[in-house]
């Protein structure tokens, strides 16, 4: 049985349209006019027990909109959204007591005092026993490694200590599923291996369902076996991310900086590619799964001189661009030549 | 249970970080007790006792006045109104709404951490200093006992006015300027600084009709034994009648709102 389930669900937003200008201000305050935004649109979904899903889309396509409906602080329009068995917003209090949530770009710890307190406090939160949570907080501190800094206030916290302390804090009451909002946002590598390497433990170990949006490619390569994508508030993409990485090696680019002109040949040497000129800069498109890597170089080379060359993967909002002009394009397997 | 208790905690602890601030607040107690002794001091000139709606008031028990209603604005001072509106305006208030714990009691424990803290580093510390100049009078066991009370009735219904309005940040997000509307009102009709027993006496019937009086004059004035047993009995009854009615309209007001908030997103 699938421990979410979300049902053909949709929200819309009414907001009032502020006028810009001062009139507009003015105006504003007798007469509104409401603009109607559909943030999600008819998306359906299961997740099974001890999954890790990626969720990926551009800002603003829907996703936290989602991951707030099924925390229970946001009502649906439409639709239906069942969590481990309960409708989370009718039962709020019920719901959070079996998940662990970290926003981003926010904190649940306490500003002023040292980390461990606000850790503690989860403790007669969530009424963790004394044995639990003293070995939950050992092992997470340690493979977090956040010992040096348990006794410094939060506010005094860096950017990715912050973040370490607020999955940790999560986690304490060993949640069935984890719903991570952009964990990694604008952290150094050395942290995000850290915290991509705690969550797959987490998995592991308690078998935690985890719900992840990023927009950070190399998140989802770690961790996820699946990928949902999110556009403009609907489900454009559900599968595995094997189909996704062939998708991503189809629309590889080889960039190449030549000093002469090279553009009279160019059309028959490179007939039945897909190939943009900029400033001295020649990118072709091509397809690994159709020509050897070496052997295209070579034959580039022997055919017009250049000193430098890149290779160039599509990264996670590439492929949104293309699903989101052609939404059939994974399924059909079509790309460039 | 035990975990509203570690909030008050946290909530001291949280004070205990910012050492200069009730340092500076112990001096700001001490200068509007002074300057309001001084005024009173004036106003007395030569004569013992001034005539007021409850008899003769004498400097002595002006002072006092003075000096309880400074440890009562202490204890009953509340930023529920700004916190409600920080996390409303900010959308802090999801990172509540995450954990399994009733938001209302989180608020109100954080107040009493709050309160707590001021009591023991800002009251305390001032009253002592305040006695080393001056002499209070004292009440009798009984008149303290029924102070207690009312003092504790009287920290509902502050907290309870200011609840309601913060309230209002559900609908309008900037609701702070009603926190300066609602300490002046406070100040005058609760006869923070003047007692309402020098009102005039229009002024004074208008003003049993407010809850206002009843958070610091009512409590005040059991202090100095101004009240019978059965006004004492009647003030506790319109006390009570007033927390429940703004029981009723804040939790209307929560209810209103949290909808409000989970159909329109913070």
């Amino acid at each position: 049985m699938p421990i979410i389930k979300v049902d053909h669900l949709s929200k819309i937003f009414k907001r009032p349209i502020k006028e810009p200008g001062l009139s507009g201000a003015v105006k504003g305050l007798f007469k509104h006019n409401y603009e109607i935004k559909e943030a999600v649109k008819n998306v359906s979904f299961e997740i099974e027990k001890g999954e890790i899903v990626g969720f990926v889309g551009p800002n603003g396509a829907g996703k936290s909109t989602t991951i707030k409906m099924l925390v229970g602080i946001l009502s649906s329009t439409g639709g239906s959204v069942e969590v481990g068995g309960i409708d989370p917003s009718k039962n709020r209090k019920e719901n959070v007591r079996h998940i662990g949530v970290v926003f981003g770009q926010r904190s649940q710890l306490w500003w002023d005092i040292p980390v461990i307190e606000s850790l503690n406090l989860m403790k007669y939160i969530y009424r963790i026993d004394e044995d639990r949570f003293k070995r939950n907080l050992l092992d997470y501190t340690d493979i977090l490694e956040m010992k040096d800094f348990l006794h410094v206030p939060v506010r005094q916290l860096s950017l990715g200590q912050r973040m370490r302390a607020d999955i940790c804090a999560a986690l304490l009451h060993n949640p069935d599923i984890l719903y991570l909002d952009e964990p990694t946002i604008g952290l150094d590598v050395v942290v995000k291996k850290n915290i991509r390497n705690f969550i797959e433990e987490i998995n592991r170990i308690h078998s935690t369902t985890v719900l992840l949006t990023t927009h950070d490619m190399r998140d989802i390569e770690k961790l996820c076996s699946r990928i949902m994508v999110i556009d403009k508030g609907a489900l454009m993409y559900d599968g595995s991310l094997e189909a996704i990485r062939n998708q991503i090696s189809k629309e590889s680019k080889i960039i190449i900086n030549y000093d002469v002109d090279i553009n009279q040949n160019l059309e028959s040497v490179l007939h039945g590619y897909k190939y943009v000129i900029e400033n001295n800069k020649l990118s072709i498109s091509y397809n690994p799964k159709q020509i050897m890597l070496t052997q295209f170089i070579g034959y580039l080379q022997e055919t017009f001189s250049f000193t430098d060359f890149s290779l160039q993967e599509m990264d996670i909002d590439d492929i949104i661009t293309v699903l989101y002009k052609n939404p059939d394009s994974l399924s059909l397997g079509g790309g460039n030549k | 249970m035990r975990v509203y208790l570690e909030i008050i905690k946290n909530m001291f602890k949280s004070n205990l970080m910012y050492r200069f601030n009730f340092i500076v607040s112990i001096f700001s107690s001490i200068i509007v007790f002074f300057i309001q002794y001084n005024i009173w001091r004036t106003i007395y000139s030569d004569s013992n006792v001034i005539a007021s709606a409850l008899g003769d008031i004498n400097l002595n028990e002006m002072v006092t006045y003075l000096v309880i209603s400074t440890c009562i604005s202490i204890i009953i001072n509340t930023n529920i109104l700004g916190i409600i509106e920080g996390s409303i305006k900010s959308g802090q208030i999801a990172m509540e709404l995450i954990k399994p714990l009733n938001y209302n009691y989180y608020l109100f424990f954080n107040s009493l951490g709050d309160c707590a803290f001021r009591v023991m580093f800002q009251m305390l510390p001032s009253l002592l200093i305040i006695l080393m100049f001056f002499n209070i009078a004292l009440p009798t066991f009984t008149n303290l006992c029924f102070f207690l009370v009312a003092l504790i009735f009287s920290y509902f219904i502050n907290y309870l006015l200011r609840y309601s309005l913060g309230s209002l940040a559900y609908w309008y997000m900037s609701v702070w300027h009603f926190d300066l509307l609602i300490a002046e009102i406070i100040s005058i009709f609760a006869g923070a600084y003047i007692p309402i027993w020098f009102f005039p006496k229009a002024l004074l019937n208008f003003s049993e009709l407010l809850p206002f009086q009843l958070i610091y004059y009512f409590p005040l004035s059991v202090y100095l034994g101004k009240y019978q047993f059965r006004d004492i009995l009647y003030y506790f009854m319109l006390q009570i009648i007033w927390i429940i009615v703004l029981f009723l309209l804040s939790f209307l007001l929560y209810k209103r709102g949290m909808k409000r908030l989970v159909i329109q997103g913070g």
